[in-house]
């Protein structure tokens, strides 16, 4: 068990990852929950909410600061049942351009959008699973998670 | 998990840039007992150690990161504005190894690294930590 540089592991499910024989990202538990939550925020705190809120509800989180590390972990843990997205970020794109590519390129997987700008609502024309003022009530966004998932 | 859970949950601030290093070894500590606030650099780690409402026990910490500055500054400003507040670097970097010596007085973790060992390391410098603080 091994955790440590080579990015072309898989993830197995929770927190495993199956490597290709070399040193690699290979940490083997035991498969926990089906339903992983990636919370995709680029401020440190607002994200540490959140995935406390889903943690205590139960529920695996992935933590990701923009698009570009979020598509990291799609592209490895395939147990992603839900995204929540900030809008803005930074990064190679923001939350909108994010929540279409998981439209097309990740169609079962649901996305949550939220962003404190209120000119991003009008903006807000892709198709989404909800979307969130910020600042939000995180049980407000844990009993939308609860409504989608269960 | 058959790993000895903590008396009461302490907690670590892991800092990592590299979602898939962080992922799993932010996953194993929770599943060891701790609470484990994630941070991708340390400006984040900054932020998250002067929030006055979030508490941290022990910081693990890479060396190679992107952001204002790396694992040392982040070592040395802790060392300046959290005394006490032991930290753990990790890296590959041979000369960056070498230089973490003088910042941690336990040495660093190279890169890649056994869960466990990180486990092992978080829970002797907290025992300590416990030991010093009951004194």
């Amino acid at each position: 068990m091994v955790i440590g540089l080579n990015r072309k592991a898989k993830y197995t499910g929770d927190h495993s990852m199956e490597g290709d024989g070399g040193e690699g990202l290979r940490l083997r538990q035991d498969v926990r929950t089906s339903h992983a939550i990636l919370v995709v925020e680029d401020e440190v705190l607002v994200r540490l909410m959140i995935a406390d809120e889903l943690r205590n509800a139960g529920y695996d989180v992935i933590e990701a600061a923009n698009a570009d590390a979020a598509l990291d972990v799609l592209a490895h843990v395939s147990s992603v049942s839900l995204v929540i997205s900030d809008i803005r970020m930074p990064g190679s794109m923001d939350g909108l351009s994010f929540a279409q590519l998981i439209r097309s390129e990740y169609p079962a997987t649901r996305i949550v959008l939220a962003s404190g700008d209120v000119a991003n609502v009008a903006n807000v024309a892709i198709d989404h699973d909800g979307f969130f003022f910020k600042p939000y009530d995180p049980r407000k966004m844990v009993d939308h998670v609860k409504m989608l998932l269960d | 998990m058959a790993v000895d859970q903590p008396a009461a949950q302490e907690t670590v601030l892991v800092v990592e840039d590299d979602v898939l290093i962080r992922m799993p070894i932010a996953q194993y500590l929770r599943d060891c007992g701790y609470k484990v606030i994630e941070a991708v650099n340390a400006d984040e780690a900054m932020t998250v150690l002067l929030h006055q409402e979030t508490a941290v026990d022990i910081v693990f910490s890479a060396i190679d990161m992107s952001g204002s500055t790396d694992g040392f500054g982040l070592s040395q400003w802790v060392r300046e504005h959290r005394p006490g507040l032991d930290v753990i670097l990790t890296g590959t970097v041979p000369r960056a190894v070498n230089a973490a010596k003088q910042l941690c007085d336990d040495g660093p973790m190279p890169k890649p690294y056994e869960p466990r060992a990180v486990l092992d390391q978080i829970r002797r410098l907290l025992a300590a930590r416990r030991a010093t603080h009951h004194k």
